[in-house]
């Protein structure tokens, strides 16, 4: 492997992209929109269901969707993290004093028991200052990303298959795995500089909080986008049809947005979605990133994300190399 | 010494032959020459040999030697069609290229030698033809190869484009490179090929130095003249029963070694010689001769 071939393609697909007004603008665009968009249609009260759990009780209602969880202990852990908005007990119910939607949970909960309301003390915990936009956040950040590192590898290659870039570099002495690396590294750095965009932005329309450390939050941030133009390399290993892989590609991203908790909780799905959930890279960005910046998470706690990703990533990386053919014959 | 050697290349993609049993031999220092029309494969021959396509079977030697990874550091390229790597320049394409192979002619070089100065630094997707051929072919030299191989470099451009790639050309093989080219253009053939093989259908019909090859296959001096009412097909073929005469769209040719019995013939005939033109047969005649067909229709 020549680092010298690297370097130069890298810098090749730098140029490309950076004197593309349509792609460069886009990596604004997206994300402002995103950002700006999430944070109103999501505000606070305006999401549909509220999150109850129920513990050791019997507790009917339409309004609330209620997760099973057994112990009471574990609830509140959920409630401080404004994964439920309400937790109901035998002879208490307990809100979380740092989220609006837990108040008019609270609300909502009083309304339709009002002859009960007597029987049970109100508790209210102090909860993490987060909120369903703060949890949201890396979630709007991973997405972001999900579309730049699948495309951004995987439809870019099978382009400049099609259009006879590569068969051009067949011909040279440049090796499968330096072009593949110039191009996912290429990607990266574009990612870097998206990732801290938005967070940026974020903080600017609304700021956050970040209980761990940002060198953490960027690290589980990058070796997720590392994971996700991995597997933009093995998609592109051989097509050389924009269309199909564009068709892979989104085969590929919905389920994994869906199933990632990207911009819900899958509280109370089935257990086999939620085991389905922890196969995804995308997910364990996710976890990881709403980890650091609510809990504080350390980079041992988070190591088994650190492990799927990194893992997810490496191996299709070698995959993609394996798979990988200049020419379609 | 033999710069390349290639022997029995077969190659079909599906049910179309494309290359069927291709042998020639290049020596080194030479300008070679694939000459043929459209489809007679001599893309698919010279992807062979590039190591671009793999053929069904047959052999491709390089200095005697079966190709190895190292040969990609020796051979430059040009294909027929090619796509560079999205929004660079001229300059810039060509410091990618020569930046990936450890042997360089310094990029300055390269814009002097090719001629690139004046649009060096617009973008290679602004070019006009020529410039982008010429481009190629700088990018093809990057690496001082010690076998250059051009696909078709000349096709699509004027003719002053292509006068213009002739010379660049002529000053590589000067310099002493081993050049192996494909063209559908006889003159071109003529004009930059030591030795040449003619290929059809996939087929090598012929081989050898171009002024040899039409003083052996076409002995005569070509005849043509306008068709009119008064000169027809029919009329001239009684006249001259013993010479080969071709109709050539509007064209009457007429083949002969004994050009002044021919002239006499017609005069005698009161058939008028105004626009007869009189020239030696080239390679384009002599691709009729051997197929009936013209090069390019
Ligand atoms: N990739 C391909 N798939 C199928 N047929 C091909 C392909 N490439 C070339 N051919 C066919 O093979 C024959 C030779 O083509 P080619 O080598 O390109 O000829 P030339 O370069 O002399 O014009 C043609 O009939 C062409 O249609
Ligand atoms: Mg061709």
């Amino acid at each position: 492997m020549s680092l010298r071939r690297v370097w130069v393609l890298f810098n090749s697909r730098n140029k490309e992209f950076y004197r593309d007004p349509g792609s460069l603008g886009w990596i604004f665009i997206f994300p402002i929109v995103m950002v700006i968009g999430f944070g109103y249609l999501f505000k606070v009260g305006e999401s549909s269901t509220f999150k109850v759990a129920v513990v050791q009780t019997q507790f009917e209602s339409s309004t609330f969707e209620e997760v099973a969880i057994p112990s009471l202990e574990e609830a509140l852990k959920k409630l401080e993290f404004h994964a439920l908005d309400l937790v109901i007990a035998p002879n208490d119910y307990y809100i979380n004093e740092s989220s609006p939607k837990s108040k008019l949970a609270e609300a909502v909960f009083l309304k339709e028991t009002l002859p009960l309301v007597s029987e049970k003390t109100k508790h209210i915990i102090p909860g993490q200052r987060v909120t369903y936009v703060d949890w949201l956040f890396p979630g709007i950040i991973a997405t972001n990303v999900l579309w730049m590192a699948l495309w951004g590898v995987g439809w870019v290659i099978v382009r400049q298959r099609k259009i006879g870039v590569l068969k051009r570099l067949k011909a040279s002495p440049v090796k499968p795995v330096e072009y593949l690396a110039a191009q996912a590294l290429s990607r990266m750095v574009v990612m870097a500089f998206s990732g801290v965009f938005v967070f940026a932005l974020g903080h600017l329309i609304r700021p956050f909080h970040t209980e761990g450390s940002y060198l953490t939050l960027f690290f589980i941030y990058m070796l997720g986008c590392f994971a996700l133009s991995s597997i933009g390399l093995v998609a592109a290993a051989r097509l050389d049809n924009e269309e199909l892989v564009n068709g892979i590609l989104n085969f590929m991203t919905y389920p994994m947005m869906f199933l990632s908790e990207v911009w819900f909780s899958l509280e109370g799905s089935p257990e086999w979605v939620k085991q389905t959930a922890h196969v995804m890279p995308l997910w364990h960005m996710v976890k990881g990133m709403r980890e650091v910046m609510s809990e504080g998470a350390t980079l041992a706690q988070l190591s088994p994300h650190i492990a799927v990703l990194a893992g997810i990533g490496i191996f299709c990386l070698f995959l993609g190399g394996y798979l990988f053919r200049w020419t379609k014959d | 010494m033999l710069a390349l050697e290639v022997k029995n290349l077969i190659k079909s993609y599906g049910d179309v032959a494309a290359v069927k049993n291709i042998s020639f031999q290049i020596r080194v220092g030479e300008c070679f020459g694939l000459l043929g029309p459209n489809g007679a494969g001599k893309s698919t021959t010279i992807e062979i040999i590039e190591q671009i396509q793999k053929q069904d079977s047959g052999q491709v030697f390089y200095f005697g030697k079966p190709p190895t990874e190292a040969l990609r550091e020796q051979i430059g390229v040009q294909f027929q069609e090619t796509a560079l790597l999205p929004r660079l320049t001229a300059r810039e394409c060509l410091e990618v290229f020569s930046g990936l192979y450890s042997e360089r002619i310094p990029v300055p070089e390269l814009i002097k030698l090719c001629q690139l100065e004046e649009f060096a630094d617009r973008y290679h997707e602004k070019l006009s033809g020529g410039q982008k051929q010429r481009l190629l072919l700088a990018i093809a030299m990057s690496n001082r190869p010690k076998i250059l191989l051009l696909d078709e470099p000349t096709t699509g451009l004027d003719p002053q484009a292509r006068r213009h790639l002739w010379d660049i050309i002529t000053n590589l093989k000067t310099a002493g490179a081993t050049i192996i080219l494909t063209t559908h253009y006889m003159d071109e053939a003529e004009a930059l090929c030591d030795r040449i093989v003619i290929v059809d259908h996939g087929e090598i019909i012929a081989e050898g130095e171009p002024r040899n090859l039409i003083r052996s296959h076409l002995p005569e001096v070509i005849v043509e003249m306008p068709l009119s009412e008064r000169v027809t097909s029919d009329r001239v073929k009684n006249l001259l029963p013993n010479e080969r005469v071709l109709i050539l769209g509007q064209r009457l040719q007429i083949s002969t070694k004994k050009l002044d019995q021919v002239v006499r013939a017609l005069s005698d005939a009161h058939i008028p010689l105004d626009g007869l033109h009189v020239r030696q047969p080239n390679l384009e005649d002599l691709f009729i001769s051997l197929t009936g067909k013209a090069l390019r229709s």
